[in-house]
């Protein structure tokens, strides 16, 4: 994984992708801490990962402008995108000492130009954290986007300030 | 011996699935998409333990493990879910739940499901 970053309205995650479109696997969560997480990948590398998980052999894609995923990618990129997106926003409930309540998962085909409008929908996320990261023996690359509402960027930074506290006495 | 799983992820339920089907004899499996249908086959099915998920359409795990606890309080139930909190393991185990079994499902947690499974029915 690179070193996450804070993005206010740069948009640099777009750097990662070089493609027009991203597969993206997102879940809202709430009840004290809201946001939106996005697991977002190139459709090719979206394929790749679905073969690697069903332990078949990750071969390069021959034409990264024929891609079909069909039910069953769907199926395993939604649970992927559940358990990555809970892994890390879970954490945050952990530190928080809240329950963070979740969405179903929702698979999208989107537009990078339509990130930025998706990432700020409903004007409640101000805050984007962004990291790519890139799997070990597969070459899958891919980028998790976390967009946080005023109020969850406050608590955190409560959260830091009362820890930084503890920590100096 | 009867299991019941209940995950609305199709790769879930058959990975879950295969893992039984390997390890436990004379099994008869049940699977279900949402709570609704996890709660229905319940009632008719009456199978010996439930594999569940919590974050569902339809019903979720909470609600469905709700519904279950009013009328059978002594089912076994595993909680298979992707779900990291303390407060979300701390409030399901209110419901007397069997084991919280934190997703993906590799080699080590079908090990793990496997044993417990062994070792509450003797299988």
């Amino acid at each position: 994984m690179t070193v996450s970053e804070l993005d206010f309205s740069e948009y640099k995650y777009l750097s990662v992708f070089s493609s027009g479109h991203v597969v993206s696997s997102s879940m809202s969560f709430g009840n004290g801490f809201q946001g939106k997480a996005f697991l977002v990948f190139p459709p090719e590398q979206a394929k790749l990962l679905v073969t690697a998980c069903v332990g078949e052999p990750v071969l390069p894609v021959e034409n990264e402008n024929i891609i079909c995923l069909v039910d069953t990618d769907l199926d395993i990129l939604r649970e992927i995108g559940n358990l990555i997106i809970n892994a890390i926003i879970g954490e945050f409930g952990n530190l928080l000492n809240i329950r963070v309540e979740y969405s179903l998962p929702e698979i999208e085909l989107i537009s990078l130009s339509e990130t930025q409008k998706i990432l700020l929908e409903n004007d409640i996320y101000i805050l984007v954290l962004h990291t790519s990261f890139t799997l070990s023996k597969t070459r899958i690359t891919g980028a998790v986007l976390i967009a946080l509402s005023l109020n969850s960027v406050s608590l955190l930074l409560e959260k830091v300030n009362e820890l930084s506290e503890d920590l100096n006495g | 011996m009867k299991i019941l799983v209940v995950d609305d992820s199709n790769f879930v339920r058959s990975l879950v699935g295969k893992a039984l089907q390997i390890n436990i004899p004379n099994l008869e499996l049940l699977m279900a998409n949402n709570g609704v249908e996890g709660y229905n086959l319940y009632r008719t099915e009456k199978p010996d333990l439930i594999i569940m998920d919590l974050l569902m359409p339809e019903m979720n795990g909470w609600e469905l493990l709700k519904l279950i606890r009013e009328v059978d309080s002594s089912i076994k139930i595993i909680v298979f879910s992707a779900d990291v909190q303390r407060a979300t393991r701390d409030e399901i185990e209110i419901f007397g739940i069997t084991s919280f079994i934190h997703k993906p499902f590799n080699k080590e947690k079908s090990e793990q499901l496997i044993n417990i499974v062994k070792g509450e029915f003797g299988a």
